[in-house]
């Protein structure tokens, strides 16, 4: 079961992403933002980064984590496909080890680019699960 | 929702959003609509969005919403607002949006659309060739800055791009600032931005962003578009729409997350978190527009590269120069800014923040602000419609002055979510049926065709109406498409 959808917004993107627990809904939200700007099928995880975010309440931890990655993936062509999250500093801070490889235009499409996770419409949602839903301006 | 009994019409295409809409709203909202646009908003929150800007402190006036206003994230797209410099007024990150000086270039030829057409797909090809969007790389385009040399991007703009030989001074008289906005610092923007937006200098972006190729297609104001070198139907005429990259992105989300902590310690508190807003005259305040100025700036050496990108691409498919094609520029305006200007407020001249997200400046005749050549007509305004519609040439008049701070529309404005449009679109050959309209498109692929396909947007004709009747910028030709290049 894919644990995450891409959502209708007028102007730009909503990902909405459910786990059993906040590390794993903050895993499928990246996964999801990923899926917008590439085709992940033609990528593997072959190689990794490691990501820490601090923030100052959940909701900008997803914001955080999001736009962390994405500095990331712009700086270093880094593509990450798996997200293993661990939570730190009581759910505001997370560690991460990002599966995935380095760009390679003549084997990854690239679909898009994203410019920004915001605030506008974050909502997390726990009962029983915890579900997670961002918009991205693209 | 029926927003047609929410709001009260005022007439002339001027819809009032009341103060007591929302509790805590300093200013009604003024929405430039019709009653069937107004309709077609629905369960839309872009006026929700209105209301929210509503609550800035230090604003004046009112909340304004352009005719192609829809929903955002914070601001509304199609958003103006403007706070006071001297006292408690806030500028606000999201008040400019991401893409920090996202903006419009034209160019004009004297080709005419009977030249072009035999070779309109070579010319195609040959733009998405030469003019990188940076989509499939990542981001990155071809130019190589030497370290350090970013900075000198991010003073200089427009004019540091042409000292490398993209472009001709003349295009710099006719840019917005001339290509640079004073008081922009290096520093302030920080070693992120730089690092994620320098390798992207000289690139389109993806969304809708694009280049692309037009004819006059009905000229209005002859007298007007004469003085902008636009003579006749037919004309072939370029149209760029693109920003700052990731250089712009990355300066609004370090600040944003800096002015998010901040504002709460000068007791701000707004009903959207991506409103957060600093005062203009705190630390944080002068940071980021310090910021925003240099992320400005790198918006206009990237247009300007682009742009000498379009005319050597002409050279090589027309093997003439452009010089003798007539590749002048008319303007280049900026739609996603904070500016600082002076205006009239109860007959007092008033310093103001005016934030213009999705929002063009549309100054008009007389104005010291704008190129002396355009000083008879009024300030060119540069409003893209979808690929297979039309885009508009349109000036600045003095009404805008007093109604909306000086602006006008930027664009269609969207009607269908990106997915939504991929949904209704399944199954279409997109590529083809606008080549059945004469339409040449080149992309990064289906989806972005799709998401960009005139369903997913207002009709431009009746934003551009609206604008008209309302007194914000009068038109002066319509541009018809003949081939688009998108990321």
């Amino acid at each position: 079961m894919t644990a995450f959808e891409l959502r209708s917004h007028t102007a730009d993107l909503a990902v909405f992403a459910a786990g059993a627990g906040f590390a794993e809904a903050l895993a499928e939200v990246a996964r999801g933002m990923f899926s917008y700007i590439a085709d992940l099928d033609t990528v593997s995880a072959r190689g990794h980064i490691e990501v820490e975010v601090d923030s100052t309440d959940p909701e900008a931890l997803v914001v955080d984590w999001l736009n962390e990655l994405l500095y990331r993936y712009e700086t270093e062509r880094f593509l990450p496909i798996e997200f293993n999250v661990s939570l730190d500093n009581q759910g505001m801070g997370l560690k991460a080890r990002c599966l995935g490889e380095t760009v390679d235009p003549s084997r990854h499409r690239i679909k898009a680019v994203v410019k920004a996770a915001t605030y506008h419409g974050l909502r997390i949602v726990h009962n029983g699960r915890w579900e997670i839903t961002v918009v991205l301006d693209v | 929702m029926d927003w047609t009994t929410i709001l009260k019409d005022q007439g002339n295409c001027r819809w009032e959003l009341p103060k007591d809409y929302l509790a805590g709203m300093r200013v009604p909202g003024l929405v430039f609509t019709d009653e069937a646009m107004l309709r077609q908003m629905g369960d839309e929150q872009a006026i929700q969005q209105v209301a929210n800007v509503a609550f800035l402190p230090g604003i004046i006036g009112y909340s304004i919403a352009m005719p192609d206003i829809h929903w955002g994230y914070g601001f509304p797209i199609g958003g103006v607002a403007a706070t006071r410099v001297d006292g408690d007024g806030v500028v606000s990150p999201g008040g400019v949006g991401f893409d920090i000086n996202c903006g419009v270039r034209m160019l004009r030829t004297n080709l005419l659309e009977s030249d072009v057409r035999p070779k309109l797909r070579d010319l195609i090809a040959t733009l998405f060739r030469e003019v990188p969007t940076g989509v499939a790389e990542s981001g990155r385009g071809r130019i190589r800055l030497k370290p350090d040399e970013v900075n000198r991007v991010l003073v200089e703009g427009g004019p540091w791009a042409v000292k490398q030989g993209m472009g001709h001074a003349d295009d710099l008289e006719v840019t917005e600032e001339q290509g640079r906005i004073a008081d922009a610092d290096p520093d302030a923007v920080g070693e992120r931005p730089k690092k994620r937006g320098a390798p992207q200098l000289g690139t389109l972006g993806s969304g809708n962003h694009f280049l692309e190729v037009q004819a006059v297609d009905e000229i209005f104001d002859l007298d007007a578009a004469v003085v902008m070198g636009i003579r006749e139907v037919g004309q072939v005429t370029v149209m760029v729409h693109c920003g700052s990259r990731g250089l712009g992105h990355q300066v609004c989300t370090d600040y944003l997350k800096t002015i998010e902590r901040a504002g709460h310690t000068y007791g701000i508190e707004l009903p959207d978190r991506q409103l957060a807003s600093v005062p203009i005259a705190s630390d944080e305040g002068r940071g980021y527009f310090a910021a925003m100025r240099a992320a400005a700036n790198f918006a206009w050496a990237n247009r300007q590269a682009i742009a000498h990108w379009t005319r050597m691409s002409f050279e090589q498919v027309f093997r003439r120069s452009w010089e003798d094609m007539g590749i002048w520029q008319v303007y280049d305006v900026s739609h996603n800014m904070a500016k600082i200007e002076e205006h009239l407020v109860d007959g007092v001249k008033t310093r103001l923040c005016v934030h213009r997200k999705g929002a063009t400046r549309s100054f008009p005749p007389g104005s010291p602000d704008i190129p002396a050549r355009y000083r008879r007509i009024g300030q060119p305004v540069l409003i893209p419609g979808d690929m297979g519609r039309a885009s508009y040439l349109a000036v600045g008049v003095p009404s805008a002055m007093a109604l909306s701070w000086g602006s006008a529309c930027h664009g269609a404005g969207r009607l269908e979510s990106r997915t939504s449009a991929k949904k209704l679109l399944k199954g279409h050959d997109i590529k083809a049926e606008l080549e059945q309209q004469g339409i040449i498109a080149m992309a990064q692929g289906w989806a972005s065709l799709a998401e960009e396909a005139s369903l997913a947007y207002k009709d431009i004709a009746d934003v551009v109406r609206v604008c008209d009747t309302a007194g914000l910028c009068r038109r002066v030709a319509r541009l018809r498409p003949l081939g688009v290049i998108k990321g």
